[in-house]
């Protein structure tokens, strides 16, 4: 089984405030997202925000839950989850309704970034592959570059995770002059 | 370099344009009228592009809605304003007074009904109290180590 903390370790060794793009295979994405959140809140012991496009929140918190990870410390953004009126708030997690709201999705990452107490903290953002298949490939990419600017501003340890395949290389090519570390966690 | 340029010389027609005005209108009233009418022109364009480049159905380009339709409400009133202030010796003045009043009671709804929204997405977006307990959390894990 691969020790997908060495690698975040290695890759990550000596920077603090980053922007990294982590890219997976489909068979071991799951897995990897677990793994980062644990090292991210765990091992660097961060408070942080969780947006998903992918799995609801209900999921996503059971899944790091069954792995003894404190979702307390976590912010979520669901951008996944279907409601009823707009935007809804439930416990700790905001959930947009819509993943094309890249507005809205924007605006709550920004508040609840700087909502966050201390100096480190963590911005887990899951996942490119999925943001593209809701929206058009020119939204994707002037979103990726407000985001990763955006990190650099909030001062944050920031994730980005993709699937490695042909259909997403051109969007990470283009995202990765403005990432700090580029982390292939099938290596 | 050229922008430097197009801005110096969008500066100098600006200037000349309000020196005309100045130097046809003579009345400080109705100068002023047509200075704010120009500013709040500006504004509505520049709320206009703002609310076309967000997310439809965000809250943000609610908000966005709610201002400029804010924005046109106050032009308006501003122009029965300036209009009163041009015919208020003719018989002209009188379809201007009233709607003036109208625009500007409508106005004052219509920053009403932003306020709440930007109360609603306040009470949405706000994540203070989530970060409370955070802090608490944090505070507690420190205090056991």
């Amino acid at each position: 089984m691969k020790n997908y903390t060495e690698i975040l370790k290695k890759n990550l060794k000596g920077l603090s405030d980053y922007v990294a793009l982590a890219t997976v295979s489909p068979k071991s994405y799951k897995e990897v997202n677990i793994e980062i959140v644990k090292f991210l809140v765990k091992d660097s012991n961060m408070p942080g925000v969780y947006v998903t496009l992918n799995a609801p929140y209900g999921t996503v918190k059971k899944r790091l839950e069954d792995k003894k990870i404190d979702t307390r410390m976590i912010l979520f953004i669901d951008a996944v989850t279907k409601t009823s009126q707009g935007i809804e708030r439930k416990d700790n997690c905001l959930l947009i309704g819509n993943p094309q709201n890249l507005s809205d999705i924007s605006v709550a990452m920004d508040q609840a970034v700087r909502s966050l107490p201390g100096a480190k903290r963590f911005l887990f953002f899951d996942s490119l592959s999925t943001l593209l298949l809701y929206n058009n490939a020119a939204s994707v990419a002037q979103f990726v570059h407000f985001l990763s600017g955006r990190m650099h501003v909030w001062k944050v340890s920031g994730i980005i995770i993709s699937l490695q395949n042909k259909k997403d290389q051109e969007l990470i090519d283009s995202l990765l002059p403005f990432c700090d570390a580029q982390i292939n966690m099938e290596e | 370099m050229i922008q430097l340029i197009y801005t110096l010389i969008a500066l100098i027609a600006i200037l000349v344009g309000l020196i005309a005005i100045i130097k046809i209108v003579y009345i400080a009233e109705i100068i002023i009228g047509f200075f704010s009418l120009t500013f709040g022109i500006t504004a509505m364009i520049w709320a206009f592009k703002a609310r076309n480049s967000l997310s439809i159905g965000s809250e943000l380009r609610k908000y966005a809605n709610f201002f400029l339709v804010s924005l046109m409400s106050i032009i308006t009133f501003s122009t029965f304003d300036l209009l009163l202030s041009i015919f208020k010796d003719t018989e002209l003045a009188l379809y201007f007074y009233y709607p003036k009043y109208v625009f500007l009671t409508v106005t004052y709804f219509i920053f009403l009904a932003s306020s709440y929204q930007i109360l609603s997405i306040g009470k949405v977006f706000g994540f203070n109290k989530a970060a409370e307990n955070i802090k608490k959390v944090m505070k507690n894990k420190k205090s056991k180590v």
